[in-house]
């Protein structure tokens, strides 16, 4: 849209566009934010929580999205933001989301299960670093662009992370 | 492992975070270092098993509550608005409550200039042939009555 255009648009015209974007945004985000906040604050009550006021932080900060990094990074952002500020607010007590019907051997359901209660025991900034690569699949560029710090960071968190998980699943892991 | 000198870039390959010229480095690496050969090993388990937990769905229920999540957006606003009437609501209050109290105070008797005393302070008894404005209060006082 060129300036002009946006310049010419009516209080409520720029109104209901903001809307459509936010209800466009929530189609296409939210179950992989909710995914996201799920695993970062380890149950779907809180996430759910967390994942309202996720975008309802992104519908007030609208106006300020300069579309310099994706949209899904920029939502990534404000979430993990927001996960965090609700760990430090109510001590969350993780607790672990499991499929029990998921088809497997034991020993890997058994594996699964000490991955993910694994993720508990992390400091928030480990915790955050393995969710974002492991189960977002993003990259290095990526992650750094969510939690705002440098690629150099990013990595040597991840790998401190992915030790500490080793040393608790020594047992399972080849 | 530990001591080997690729083992960060062993994390980058396994992250697809290496440029070409690296990976080839890397797995040609792989082919003469076992420990390394281990670790990578590992890592690919650690991913697969992420990659395989189940996490919940979205609900359709809270996907619709999402949609009206902008009104939560709204809630500072809300909230900034109600305090400014609240605020403006209590100094009204406050102005009316001293207007009133000040309206039904006592009132203070004002000073009278002493000519305006002289018919209250003297009475026609007390009023005897020793008194020196006794006369001119007399005849006020028949006056007024």
């Amino acid at each position: 849209m060129c300036p002009s255009e946006t310049g010419s648009a009516s209080p409520r015209e720029r109104e209901r566009a903001d809307e459509a974007a936010f209800h466009e945004m929530v189609e296409r985000y939210a179950n992989e934010m909710f995914r996201l906040a799920v695993s970062l604050v380890g149950n779907a009550t809180d996430a759910e929580d967390v994942l309202q006021e996720t975008f309802a932080g992104a519908f007030q900060a609208m106006p300020d999205f300069e579309g310099r990094s994706s949209v899904r990074t920029w939502l990534s952002r404000i979430l993990v933001k927001q996960a965090a500020k609700w760990c430090r607010r109510r001590k969350v007590r993780r607790t672990v989301v499991l499929d029990a019907s998921a088809p497997g051997p034991s020993q890997e359901q058994g594996l699964r299960m000490d991955v993910l209660g694994s993720l508990e025991t992390l400091t928030p900034e480990h915790r955050e670093v393995i969710v974002l690569r492991e189960f977002q699949s993003m990259s290095y560029e990526e992650i750094a662009e969510v939690l705002g710090v440098p690629r150099g960071t990013v990595e040597s968190r991840l790998f401190r992370a992915r030790q500490e998980l080793r040393d608790r699943l020594g047992a399972y892991l080849p | 492992m530990a001591d080997c000198e690729f083992q960060l870039k062993i994390q980058a390959y396994h992250d697809g975070e290496l440029p070409p010229a690296d990976r080839e480095s890397v797995e040609a690496h792989l082919r003469a270092c076992p420990a390394c050969a281990r670790e990578i090993e590992r890592l690919r388990r650690m991913s697969q098993f992420f990659a395989s937990a189940r996490l919940p769905e979205l609900s359709p229920e809270a996907l619709q509550r999402l949609h009206g999540g902008r009104i939560l957006a709204l809630e500072p606003a809300l909230v900034h608005t109600s305090e400014f009437f609240a605020a403006t609501a209590a100094a009204i209050l406050l102005v009316c409550g001293a207007w009133l109290w000040r309206a039904s105070a006592p009132q203070e008797l004002v000073a009278l200039p002493s000519w305006q005393e002289v018919p209250v302070t003297y009475q026609v008894d007390d009023v005897t042939d020793n008194d020196p404005g006794a006369h001119v209060a007399q005849i006020i006082l028949t006056e007024l009555r």
